[in-house]
């Protein structure tokens, strides 16, 4: 049995004209103690997937499909239990540290709160372990940042608490929802570091989301690509520059700038990329690839499993690319 | 950094906060504070009985010793004034305490909840919202009696909604919050977040809101207890007086009338004020 497994998510939110499906059928397993990554352009649902798992949903919304958790679905947890999940199996790193930490409130009381309330602690033991792991996350004379406002750090110090939040439990999940994009290139790295060391010390297993694609292979194991609400390809992260097979994979790799500086522009993909929102039929990527063929428009393609990885396209085994 | 810096600091950080509630805000501070003071003390300030009847200095004007005079039943009038400043806050009070305990509840659970409890809970608002607050404290005083219960009571009923409504739309934002979120995935219970993270952080805004209801609220029950339908009779209240004074008024003695509807609108005015000021010195306007 797996850590995670997801088959079949699907999620509907309210829109203007009734309903509105921004995932479709995503499927994911995440084994104890691995690490994955989710890539893809906004509005390609890797948030969503991530919110889904943490049953965190946007107001009104309906999923199908199954979310569980060692065995046990998280969907139908009772509200009791599904606090016990939230409060010590699972934790969220969130993007903007700033927003997600209470700022009329210290710092101190941000993690010593959660202590007392969630696990039961006693005060003094709750405050000496936020000074712990505040250590631990290298914010130095933490006796000192317990006493601060949030306003008084800065995003990078911020993002540390919040890391040391989540190791005042040690959940057997980490969901990193882009936990660096808001923070400036050099404390990116630093935070980055952090998480893996802390991760791979204590054996949680981590769903990591971003926009960054050398930082997802650098720190996953697996990656996956999503399109408007879809899966489109998993792969190994050592094969993801070598073996991709996915057209988008591709562009999405061809776009980035390169250390030679041998093209002076980049490669954009072109057209606009598609919500999830939209109806298609055939392959979502189809209308802005350029290798589409007609039953790329009109058929949903099939999971095609290749090597270590998947590959949603009708043109797999095309041998479109050099794959070594 | 050097002491003069830290002077600095500290001096312009005072400064920018006395000037934001600006010279009408302070004396507007200043105002309710005397009303709070003569409020609480005001049987031991009045020089004499506030209802010893002489009916021989009957709307007799300032004397030595009775700076305001008499009014119709030959009361000293500034006794009067005095121990009346207790009647006309004490109901302000009760109603500003209720509709915004009642107020607040409402809104924060609509702005949890959403869905159809915020739609039901919303369009409640809005209905009642829609009733004058005086005519339905005028049809209760009707069916239950006269009296300032029943006064506080109807106006709780049309000042709940009017805060709920406000508030709703601004615990709707905070609700939406990404911290409410980190909070839930943290484990907390909904309880827990509304009470000890989303309760404080509008606190400024509900603050500002109730003193604002405040002044309507004394102008309010003042205009029931004129009509006959708040503070009863002998009880001194300033609305009580307004209307025991306004048959002299046709005879030419004002001073009841007037003595009283100042301080009336003087505590309307000085609560609307400070309300505003407060809210736009911590930026909730």
């Amino acid at each position: 049995m797996s850590l995670l497994e997801v088959e079949g998510l699907t999620l509907d939110v309210p829109v203007d004209s009734g309903n509105g499906r921004i995932l479709h059928g995503v499927d994911l397993t995440v084994e104890a103690g691995s690490a994955m990554g989710i890539v893809g352009e906004s509005g390609s649902g890797k948030s969503m997937t991530v919110r889904t798992v943490a049953a965190l949903l946007p107001p009104g919304a309906t999923t199908s499909g199954t979310v569980s958790f060692e065995g046990e679905q998280v969907t139908g947890m009772s509200s009791d239990r599904l606090r016990r999940y939230r409060s010590s199996q699972v934790a969220m790193i969130f993007q903007d540290p700033r927003a997600a930490i209470n700022p009329v409130r210290k710092v101190g009381n941000f993690l010593i709160e959660n202590a007392v309330t969630n696990l039961g602690w006693s005060r003094s033991r709750a405050r000496e372990k936020a000074i712990e792991v505040l250590r631990e996350v290298g914010i130095n004379d933490p006796e000192r940042r317990l006493d601060a406002f949030p306003s008084e750090l800065s995003g990078g110090l911020l993002q540390r608490v919040m890391i040391a939040s989540t190791l005042l439990y040690e959940p057997q999940l980490l969901l990193a929802d882009e936990p660096t994009t808001a923070l400036d290139v050099t404390t990116q790295s630093a935070v980055m570091a952090l998480i893996d060391r802390l991760r791979r010390e204590r054996g949680m297993a981590m769903v990591f989301v971003t926009h960054d694609l050398e930082l997802a292979a650098a720190v996953c194991d697996t990656i996956l690509v999503m399109y408007a609400g879809r899966i489109v390809e998993k792969v190994p992260a050592s094969e993801l520059h070598e073996r991709s097979r996915h057209p988008y994979t591709r562009a999405l790799l061809d776009a980035r700038p390169r250390l030679d500086g041998r093209e002076s522009r980049l490669r954009a993909i072109p057209g606009q990329p598609l919500s999830g929102l939209e109806d298609v039929t055939g392959c979502a990527f189809a209308a802005r690839c350029p290798f589409a063929l007609d039953i790329c428009r009109t058929d949903d393609p099939p999971v095609v499993v290749v090597d270590d990885g998947e590959v949603r396209c009708h043109r797999v085994h095309d041998q479109l690319w050099e794959v070594s | 950094m050097s002491v003069a810096q830290v002077a600095t600091i500290v001096r312009t950080r005072r400064r920018s906060r006395l000037s934001h509630l600006g010279v009408i805000g302070w004396l507007a501070l200043a105002v309710i504070v005397v009303f709070m003071f003569v409020a609480a003390f005001g049987e031991a300030l009045a020089p004499y009985d506030p209802n010893a009847i002489d009916i021989a200095y009957s709307n007799v004007g300032p004397i030595p010793g009775h700076p305001l005079g008499f009014d119709e039943l030959g009361r000293d009038l500034l006794s009067r004034l005095l121990v009346g400043a207790r009647s006309s806050f004490v109901g302000p009070l009760a109603l500003v305490a209720l509709s915004t305990v009642a107020g607040t509840t409402l809104a924060l659970i609509a702005a949890w909840r959403r869905g159809w409890t915020d739609a039901t809970l919303s369009a409640g608002f809005d209905i009642a919202f829609a009733f004058p607050g005086i005519l339905l404290a005028i049809l209760l005083a009707t069916l239950f009696g006269a009296g300032m219960a029943v006064a506080v009571i109807a106006l709780t009923l049309a000042y709940t909604p009017a805060l709920g409504r406000l508030l709703r739309a601004t615990a709707l934002r905070e609700t939406g919050m990404e911290y409410v979120k980190a909070f839930r995935v943290m484990g907390y219970s909904d309880f827990r977040i509304v009470v000890r993270h989303v309760l404080p952080n509008l606190m400024p805004f509900i603050i500002a809101q109730a003193i604002v209801m405040f002044g309507y609220a004394t102008l309010d029950l003042g205009g029931l207890s004129f009509l006959g339908l708040g503070v009863q009779p002998p009880t001194a209240d300033w609305g009580v007086m307004v209307a025991a004074g306004a048959p002299a008024l046709l005879q030419g003695y004002p001073m009841q009338t007037l003595a009283a509807g100042t301080c009336l609108v003087l505590a309307a005015v000085a609560f609307g004020v400070l309300g505003d000021r407060l809210a736009r010195m911590w930026g909730v306007e």
